[in-house]
């Protein structure tokens, strides 16, 4: 059997929340597992209760071979024991210590020569040479999360906790970090659990996404199944895109790239994040425009032919579930759809301009 | 101006700031960690001798460690002497009144370190004891100085409680604050008032110090009259 976190607990507070958490994940490989969801969810509380800085009330959490928590045998393993690499929002970095001092700080094992080396390799790795005698304060917020992550790893952890590691930045760091924590998580290649409340990022870092609201978990699964299928209104309200398709970058060319879909070649704006190929195209329903007829000239770069699935009221508008060689949706609104007398297998052209389609790494 | 009574007093100050430190660091610590429902309880008593006039305070300590109680007889068998009159007792009746000047500002600078920062060094593998001495402490530099220096001033201008337990003994038990007493008492109002100038300047330049260390993390006045609140370093 492969080495699992297995979770499956409750943590009451005195007039206060019930947060219920049941989830396992593989901890053989550097997965990641994101806890998506908005404030207020319980993501925070469930990471504590998983680093043991909080007591759960009921159930057990089992990592491997070795249970960290059983309230109903008792077992509450102390934080210090648990072995795990905890990445807090605000890094907490100790601003009475150097960068290296930060770092070696939960190191015990080894020789001194051994710590030395191993620290060398991190900070080599983190790209933190140069700065090992800066203090904490002195440095971006990108450094401060690099030297968090370095003062988690010094440990050699079991399993990294990083709780909303990327909203203490402003948001053009942001998306530049989001790239590179993402290529550190791969190369560091340790299962992790790691927090946001924002869906672009659950998509682009989690090998598999985790929804809570309310205390409670709404949905598990890959992201893209997370995304496509939500098997709860919360989830798609809370992830809010309407399209979701997976694609593959073909050509890139003057700021443009063309992505494969399905059968059909899409033509978006080039995300500025990095070089990849494998990607999920992100449209938004209302962005999608309908026609009967071609369009003799526009300035939209893609039309694409198909015909209409399903309508669906929606609100103030209704979903055009089209087939144009993948599942795509429209919002339009009620006015739209009998103007355009459209019905189930009607045919039409559904009109997106490059600039209105998102392409998200996967 | 006495030299043996400045002496005396340096020593007993000096002393009992120091053994302050020991014990005032350890409540401090329960005092701001501890979950327990009767902690308020322990906070008065520390906070007690703040509002106990001085001479109560010394009549049960020289009770205490009198020949009638118990106490007293267990030190007296313990170190072949009794305590009142003598320069240990000035001392343990010292710790007692200077208590919360020691504590309050311990227990204000613990609890304004991030609590996050203490959990980040739980994570790490790291104690709760060594935790204290990592983190902890370190965030409480200013704190520590002003516990050490407040006690040490409290202690150098107590007067009751030195004169109910110590009595008036030169060389051993009568400091600068009796002294003047004794100045002002055979109307020798010129060394009354030489020695008071001394203890006047020197007060104002120890709470300077405290406030000039303090100045750029939070104020000192709060802390003495047991308010915590939030600081602003560590976050």
């Amino acid at each position: 059997m492969a080495a699992e976190l297995v979770v499956n607990f409750e943590k009451a507070y005195p007039q206060g929340p019930l947060i219920r958490a049941n989830f396992s994940m593989p901890i053989d490989h550097g997965h990641v597992t994101v806890l998506f969801g908005p404030s207020g969810s319980g993501k925070t509380t469930t990471l504590r209760c998983l680093a043991g800085l909080e007591r759960i009330t009921a159930g057990q959490i089992v990592c491997g071979s070795d249970v960290w928590a059983d309230v109903d045998r008792g077992i509450m393993i102390p934080p210090q024991q648990r072995r795990v690499g905890f990445v807090f929002q605000d890094y907490a970095l100790f601003p009475h210590m150097t960068v290296i001092d930060n770092i070696a700080y939960g190191m015990s094992s080894g020789s001194r020569a051994e710590r030395q080396q191993r620290i060398a390799a991190l900070l080599e790795q983190l790209q933190l040479t140069g700065l090992e005698q800066r203090r904490p304060q002195t440095l971006s917020g990108g450094q401060q999360q690099r030297v968090a992550l370095a003062r988690a790893l010094a440990r050699n952890p079991r399993l990294l906790l990083l709780d909303e590691p990327l909203s203490a930045l402003d948001l053009p760091t942001r998306l530049r970090l989001r790239a590179e924590l993402r290529a550190r998580l791969r190369e560091i290649g340790r299962p992790a659990i790691l927090i946001t409340h924002d869906w672009s990022e659950a998509l682009y870092l989690g090998d598999s996404v985790i929804v809570m609201a309310q205390g409670g978990i709404l949905q598990t699964g890959s992201p893209q199944e997370v995304f496509t299928k939500p098997a709860h209104p919360d989830v798609a309200s809370l992830v809010g895109v309407d399209n979701l398709i997976p694609g593959h970058i073909i050509r890139r060319e003057g700021g443009v790239a063309y992505v494969q879909v399905g059968c059909q070649t899409i033509v978006a704006v080039d995300s500025l994040e990095d070089h990849f190929t494998a990607c999920y195209v992100s449209i938004r329903g209302e962005n999608v425009v309908l026609d009967r007829e071609p369009v003799s000239s526009s300035s939209a770069r893609n039309h694409l032919a198909g015909h209409v699935v399903d309508i669906q009221p929606s609100g103030q508008l209704d979903r055009v579930v089209m087939d144009v060689g993948f599942r795509l949706v429209a919002l339009v609104t009620p006015l739209a759809v009998k103007e355009l007398s459209l019905i189930e297998n009607t045919r039409v052209i559904a009109t997106i301009k490059a600039a209105a389609i998102h392409l998200i790494p996967r | 101006m006495n030299w043996t009574s400045v002496q005396t007093t340096l020593q007993l100050a000096g002393v009992t700031s120091m053994i302050l430190l020991l014990i005032g660091v350890p409540i401090a610590y329960w005092l701001t960690f501890s979950q327990r429902r009767w902690k308020f309880l322990v906070e008065s008593a520390v906070a007690l001798p703040l509002v106990l006039p001085p001479t109560v305070l010394g009549y049960y300590v020289l009770v205490w460690l009198g020949p009638h109680s118990w106490v007293g007889q267990a030190i007296e068998q313990t170190i072949g002497h009794r305590l009142p009159f003598t320069f240990e007792g000035l001392v343990v009746a010292s710790c007692l009144y200077s208590l919360p000047f020691a504590v309050q500002p311990l227990a204000a600078g613990f609890a304004a370190v991030h609590p996050r920062l203490i959990e980040a060094s739980w994570t790490l593998g790291i104690s709760k004891f060594m935790t204290f001495f990592r983190v902890i402490l370190p965030q409480s530099g200013p704190n520590v100085l002003t516990a050490v220096v407040l006690s040490f001033a409290h202690t150098v201008g107590e007067f009751g409680v030195v004169l109910m337990v110590g009595g008036n003994i030169e060389g051993v038990t009568r400091t600068i604050s009796i002294e003047i007493y004794d100045e002002v008492q055979t109307l020798n109002f010129d060394a009354a008032g030489h020695t008071a100038i001394i203890l006047l300047l020197f007060s104002f330049a120890v709470l300077s110090l405290v406030y000039a260390v303090n100045r750029n993390s939070r104020p000192v006045w709060p802390e003495i009259l047991g308010e915590k609140k939030e600081g602003r370093h560590g976050g």
